[in-house]
């Protein structure tokens, strides 16, 4: 039997040639080229299929529910006391809330809006796993930011990161805390750079679990950070939206988006 | 008649396949669950692509397949059995596969990703969504009680 090597590059070849000759046994790769692109035009279609039949679902429960409110409540008078017009709940969904919900679905996670569910700038949100167990909070909030944000280092108080580019227009950075388990939080401050503005993605575990596995945050920082990259999360804000003002009730972020109030 | 972009998601498709599916292979041992997991990422990786997301394919496509497989439900331990006088069959080799499956989902995908793959350890942590420290951490215990396993020393983690 050879000896593995203490550590390094030798490491990598050790094990890089006691491996090789598994893949002698290789089965041919067949049509497999294809399959894949078969799959992907039968998920493209189930996927569009999902999205008529949810457009046709709200459709009915609207019709439903007006046809119910119009039929069931007393007509109101305009000099009795109370009397104000009903105000049919908007069923318009939350675009934020579909990107989030399309980033979780692999992890089999569900994310529902958590009052205050949303306000001037920002968004909160709830995770649930598939059996209904809370998973921790997802915090989303805007920030119109400077040409030079400075992406903040957690060691060093004066000192900027180097962002990360998820494209030519958007930079990032993240942080990660997962010293306490009954408190862990992935967070990424990610900037647009064409428009000025800045979005942060902080996603929070079940607090006060007592173990790491159960208190995990529900977007891991690579998750958060593809999630506060992708365009249609910042696009989900109104442009005059932001959580510059300190008297504003946005989401306390572990680690504060640098911005001008 | 295929767009541009469709003739380079499919010379992409092409290139990566084998890779990927190795790697499937070396997290499952199994060839066929590697293929069926492989197709499903880049089959979902088009999906993306023809949607105008997925930025950076080649981290997309190791996410998605290192999830996968670190994730899935039902996963049993699963022993290697080589085909009989094959170059898998020698000894060594098998002792060593077996000694990978025998080793917790995560450190398996470290070890992949890091010593067949030829990832830096900045590069595996961002593929499984981990720290820098916890992606190194698991590659040192990952090497150890892979040499512990093929001397059979001690018994299997999980």
């Amino acid at each position: 039997m050879t000896t593995p090597p203490e550590a390094g590059a030798g490491v990598r070849e050790w094990l890089g040639d006691l491996l090789e000759p598994v893949f002698a046994d290789e089965p041919p790769l067949g049509d497999a080229i294809a399959a894949v692109f078969r799959r992907a035009e039968r998920q493209r279609r189930r996927r569009a299929r999902i999205v008529l039949a949810a457009g046709a679902a709200v459709v009915v429960l609207t019709t439903a529910i007006g046809y119910a409110l119009a039929t069931v409540l007393p007509p109101t008078g305009g000099t009795g006391l109370g009397a104000r017009p009903t105000r049919i709940p908007a069923t318009r969904p939350d675009p934020a809330q579909a990107v989030l919900a399309s980033a979780l679905r692999a992890s089999g996670l569900r994310i529902v809006p958590h009052e205050p569910a949303r306000g001037d700038g920002w968004r909160q949100y709830l995770v649930r796993t598939a059996s209904g167990r809370p998973y921790g909070l997802v915090d989303v909030s805007v920030y119109a930011a400077p040409a030079a944000l400075c992406f903040p280092v957690l060691a060093e108080p004066d000192a900027c990161a180097r962002p990360e580019h998820a494209s030519k227009d958007v930079e990032y950075a993240r942080y990660a805390f997962d010293r306490d388990v009954n408190w862990q939080v992935n967070e990424v401050i990610a900037r647009r750079v064409p428009d000025g503005r800045a979005l942060a993605v902080q996603a929070t575990g079940e607090r006060g679990t007592g173990t790491a596995g159960l208190g995990r945050p529900p977007l891991t920082a690579r998750l958060a950070a593809r999630v506060a990259s992708d365009p249609r999360l910042l696009a989900a804000f109104d442009a005059a939206e932001r959580c510059n003002g300190p008297e504003r009730a946005c989401p306390v972020l572990q680690v504060p988006v640098p911005v001008p109030d | 008649m295929r767009s541009e972009d469709d003739e380079a998601l499919h010379a992409f498709v092409v290139s990566r396949y084998p890779r990927l599916r190795r790697s499937a292979f070396l997290m499952c041992g199994d060839w066929p669950i590697a293929d069926e997991v492989t197709q499903d990422t880049l089959a979902r990786l088009v999906r993306d692509r023809r949607r105008g997301h997925a930025p950076d394919p080649d981290g997309y496509a190791w996410a998605e397949l290192m999830h996968a497989l670190t994730h899935r439900p039902g996963r049993r331990e699963h022993v290697f059995v080589a085909a009989p006088g094959s170059a898998g069959g020698d000894p060594e080799t098998v002792l060593v596969l077996d000694a990978l499956h025998r080793l917790a989902p995560r450190c398996r995908a470290v070890l992949v990703l890091r010593h067949w793959d030829g990832r830096t350890v900045a590069e595996t942590a961002d593929v499984l969504g981990l720290s820098d420290e916890r992606a190194a951490a698991y590659e040192v215990a990952g090497l150890g009680a892979l040499d512990r396993l093929r001397g059979g020393a001690e018994p299997a983690i999980t």
